[in-house]
């Protein structure tokens, strides 16, 4: 890209973007390309260690009747195996290369929050660590990576394996979930100027799509495994049948979240093979907005799905038929993906370099993995091969060639710019041909085993009955997909250190990442671009009036971006026109320290619960010291560059919501997905129960709770009239307001106290206490959450922090008080109304 | 870079065209799914209308009502997209290229929720609504 920009200017923008050198550095690094790619080189460690363990498994099962490890210790493995490479590979890796590259392909200089980018990193990071840690001490969870109920209730999986899982899955979603929401809003809200949506590249479209897809699912399975872990710790009912739990309640929720999971994986993968695909066959992508339209109906669709992992549950057919024409309808969104690459390829002149050919070993693996995907959602079908080996080669294929063969493929693409120099051609065709006939050698001949017979997580099994020389051909196999990935790393250390310098774009590829130097400089691109098509790079810079270097001089100084502190550009979420300049802070150890709060209180909840209060206490502290205005934040930013946009402390006095507002709703937006789990918790257990309550309770009086609602529903009227008050510069309005609004839902606290008191049931009395205790249990803990956040608002308020200038804060605040009070008609309506409407009685 | 103007088009349309069949396709899903397992577990819905057992016709009548929701959003946009393709000038220049795009996309999209609506109602109208058995 044409600069313009003054060395002087590089250097103040160099310095300003700078993260430490050396262990300060490490923990304070807030900048998208750190965290992105600590994101990539934690998940690739992960994937060393569940191929290690895959690695154990097969020597166990290389011949019938090994002894090589006891039938615990195969258990343990095979969990953290899927477990691993689900959670803690697949997609965490995914979202690391989105960190990494996003900002760099919609030329921004940094994500929304980067504070929370390295929040969303830690977490991911001791939570994996943990994990394995379980394993150490002989504690690893041993109950599969989807751990069914009942094996996994207290009774039949005693010992800390499986609150290890349900504990760190949850704690890790919040990871998952930090990094969507980062990724949604600096998509939506940081692209170029002109990079309307039509023009955004495909790789961003499908982070976008597997943002929102996280966004949906996670919280479903956070929902899951509470309960999972609840049944596990403080004796509630959900899975437990004989006191009105359902077991089968575990696998919707499950599976509603885990077959998303799978194209989750997906399709960012798809999104790195778009990118890969028209650079090596040297024209632009066949069929842009099919590939979109592709994305967006895969992510709808495979919601869709869930059901068909129940096949075998004992269903009745018509309601699995609906599911089944589901998982026939998402094989048209995904051949789109396929029959584009072919036209691609065919209209262009393809260069076979190594990024080149994991893409054609995607397209043959995903190709066969789809077909036995197809072959399965026929429910006749699935009840022959069901929990065999053919399922086992199935998701392989589709998992591995779905996402491992363009995730290599991305590496070997993007390590120039990364790194700045190339890895080894030579070893990366080696790698390639090595992996692919490795993984062909595994897997495929699972099929015949599934076929013949054998079930899946069997730690050996007996001689005589077929599986001896298909077993061994897995175990050869593997160790031949193992040795592949012993060249690639052999690869990434030489090539990191001697490969050949890259340049800028060393494949002449079109999207902005390539603009700039590689690897980028700390503040990504001197100028922000401007951009005319989804392929800028191959845009004629000359006859393109956006690329003209005196208008990109002239763009830069009417975005008024500073210099002297981190800024960047916000545009419009359609159209990509500026309308706000967004300030972004430095490096901080505040995320590191968060995390070891939220870590203390989740690991702890393994051993004791009373670790969960002292926790939260810590993780109180920590996010009042991420949130309170540091000294330099309090002068009211008066001052408006000359020509230039509104910074995003005063945007809401010009109608644009700063990035901080749409994040409050986005975590909005998870709540109620999470509230609707629970509800749906509630009727799915009604819906099995003939007696509701259970076990003679009765239903809940009105009186007081009604009252109640009232005085929690008056809460949100001095907070809306605290907004308007700041609106006018009504300082002491804003302060006064606030504070009745914590009053009022104080005392709705106090009364639901009261009101719980007087029943003669807990928790642990049955599945109907269960899941009334835990939904108001969980809206309680908002409120106090929520009175806990506005205290500390209050409190600048009443120092006068806030002003008509800087008002945005008091926006999110009320927009998520007003959420919390909303979303108690369905739970009011479900705790107290569905009694008497929908009860036995 | 200037601030582009978008075409005038009936903005609720175009939205409704968008997000209506992505989200009647969901609804129904779930819908059709919570109606037909609960019916059948508890009894409901167990008599005849017209010959027709009364839980198959519901769900007849949500299918072909999610399918008549998808097809007004499908062609809602499919005549913005036609619209706009005749007002438009030069691709790279053309105000309307990003309303175009979603238009057509989403007309695609709606197609897609369409074909499994429609798939969805030849198991409603072949298997026995509330048999354990497929046979």
């Amino acid at each position: 890209l044409a600069t313009t920009t003054t060395p002087k200017a590089l250097d103040i923008l160099d310095r300003v973007w700078q993260t430490p050198a050396g262990i300060i550095g490490f923990f304070t690094a807030v900048n998208h390309r750190a965290i992105g790619a600590r994101y990539i080189a934690t998940g690739l460690l992960f994937f060393i260690l569940a191929g290690l363990a895959a690695l154990v498994m097969r020597i166990q099962l290389a011949v019938p009747e090994a002894n090589i490890i006891n039938p615990h210790l195969y258990n343990q493995l095979f969990t953290l195996h899927g477990t691993t490479m689900m959670f803690l590979f697949s997609v965490p890796i995914m979202e690391g290369v989105g960190i990494y590259f996003v900002p760099l392909m919609i030329g921004a200089r940094d994500m929304a929050f980067p504070r929370l980018n390295a929040f969303g990193y830690w977490i991911y990071l001791i939570s994996g660590l943990t994990l394995w840690f379980s394993l150490l001490i002989n504690q690893a969870p041993d109950g599969g990576w989807f751990n069914y109920v009942p094996l996994t209730d207290i009774r039949f999986s005693p010992g800390l394996g499986i609150d290890f899982w349900a504990t760190m899955i949850t704690f890790l979603e919040v990871a998952a979930l930090v990094a969507a929401v980062e990724l949604i809003i600096t998509i939506f809200l940081q692209r170029a100027p002109g990079m309307s949506l039509n023009r955004t590249p495909l790789f961003v479209w499908a982070q976008l799509v597997m943002s929102f897809m996280i966004v949906f699912a996670m919280p479903v399975l956070m929902v899951a495994s509470v309960e999972l872990a609840l049944d596990r710790t403080i004796n509630t009912h959900f899975f437990r049948t004989e006191m009105g739990g359902d077991p089968l309640l575990w696998q919707h929720l499950f599976w509603f979240f885990g077959h998303p999971e799978v194209y989750i994986i997906l399709v960012p993968a798809l999104g790195i093979v778009a990118s890969v695909l028209p650079t090596f066959a040297r024209r632009p992508i066949v069929g842009y907005v099919p590939l979109i339209l592709s994305f967006v109906a895969i992510g709808f669709f495979s919601f869709g799905l869930w059901v068909h992992h129940m096949y075998a549950s004992g269903l009745p057919p018509l309601g699995l038929s609906f599911f089944t024409v589901a998982s026939f309808t998402i094989a048209i969104p995904s051949g789109i993906q396929i029959f584009s690459a072919i036209a691609t390829m065919w209209h262009g002149r393809v260069v076979l370099a190594t990024p080149m050919l994991f893409i054609l070993g995607f397209i043959f693996v995903f190709v066969l993995g789809g077909i036995s995907g197809v072959m399965i959602a026929s429910v006749p079908f699935d009840w022959q091969v069901h929990d065999t080996y053919f399922i086992v080669a199935h998701f392989h294929y589709v998992l591995v060639g779905g996402m491992v063969f363009p995730l290599f493929g991305g590496i070997y693409y993007w390590f120039p710019k990364i790194t700045g120099r190339m890895l080894d051609e030579t070893l990366g065709k080696w790698h390639f041909w090595i992996f692919f006939i490795g993984f062909n050698a595994t897997f495929f001949i699972m099929h015949l085993t599934g076929f013949f017979g054998m079930p899946r997580r069997v730690y050996t099994f007996l001689p005589g009955l077929g599986w001896e020389l298909p077993n061994l051909v897995s175990t050869i196999g593997a160790f031949v997909l193992g040795g592949s990935t012993l060249i690639f790393l052999f690869n990434v250390f030489k090539s990191r250190q001697t490969g050949a310098l890259a340049g800028d774009n060393p494949w002449n590829a079109g999207t902005l990442e390539w603009g700039t130097q590689s690897p980028p400089p700390n503040y990504n691109f001197e100028v922000i671009p401007s951009v005319a098509s989804p392929y800028p790079l191959w845009d004629p810079p000359v006859n393109d009036p956006a690329y003209a270097a005196d208008r990109l001089n002239v763009v830069e100084d009417r975005f008024g971006l500073q210099k002297t502190r981190r800024e960047t550009l916000g545009t419009s979420w359609l159209d990509a026109v500026p309308v706000q300049r967004l300030v972004l802070p430095g490096p901080t150890i505040v995320p590191f320290l968060a995390s070891l709060a939220v870590a203390f209180t989740f690991i702890g909840f393994i051993f004791h619960v009373l670790f969960v209060p002292i926790g939260a206490l810590l993780v109180y502290v920590a996010l009042v010291a991420w949130h309170w205005p540091r000294e330099e934040d309090w002068p009211v930013e008066k001052e408006k560059v000359r020509e230039g946009l509104p910074s995003s402390t005063i945007a809401t006095k010009f109608g644009v919501r700063p990035p901080f507002y749409w994040g409050m709703a986005m975590l909005i937006l998870i709540e109620v997905v999470v509230f609707s789990s629970l509800i749906l918790s509630y009727f799915y257990l009604r819906s099995g129960n003939a007696e509701w309550p259970i076990g003679g309770i009765k239903p809940p009086d009105l009186l007081i709770p009604t009252i109640n609602a009232f005085i929690l529903f008056a809460s949100s009227i001095p907070m809306y009239l605290a907004d308007k008050a700041i609106i006018k510069g009504n300082q002491r309005g804003l302060a006064w307001g606030l504070t009745i609004s914590i009053i009022l839902a104080i005392v709705f606290l106090i009364l639901k106290y009261i009101e719980y008191s007087g029943y003669d049931y807990n928790w642990s009395t049955n599945a109907y206490g269960s899941i009334t205790w835990t939904i108001t249990g969980f809206h309680s803990a908002h409120v106090i959450a929520l009175i806990l956040k506005t205290i500390v608002i209050a409190a600048l308020a009443w120092k006068g922090y806030f002003t008509e200038e800087r008002k945005a804060g008091i926006s999110a605040n009320g927009l998520y008080w007003h959420f919390v009070v909303i979303i108690w008609i369905p739970l009011f309506f479900t705790l107290y109304i569905a009694p008497y409407l929908f009860g036995s009685g | 870079v200037a601030q582009r103007s978008q075409p005038a088009i009936n903005v609720k349309s175009f939205w409704f065209g968008v997000a209506a069949p992505a989200i009647v396709w969901a609804l129904h899903l779930v819908i059709v799914y919570a109606i037909q397992s609960t019916a059948c577990h508890w009894g409901f819905l167990q008599g005849t209308i017209l010959g027709i057992a009364g839980l198959r016709l519901l769900l007849l009548v949500l299918t072909i009502a999610a399918g008549a929701v998808v097809v007004l959003g499908g062609l809602t946009l499919n005549g913005i997209y036609k619209d706009l393709s005749r007002r438009a000038t030069v691709e790279r220049e053309d105000p309307s290229g990003r309303v175009r795009f979603m238009a057509r996309a989403g007309s695609w999209i709606a197609g897609l929720f369409l074909f499994a609506l429609v798939m969805s109602l030849v198991p409603i109208l072949l298997l026995d609504v509330c048999s354990p058995y497929w046979w």
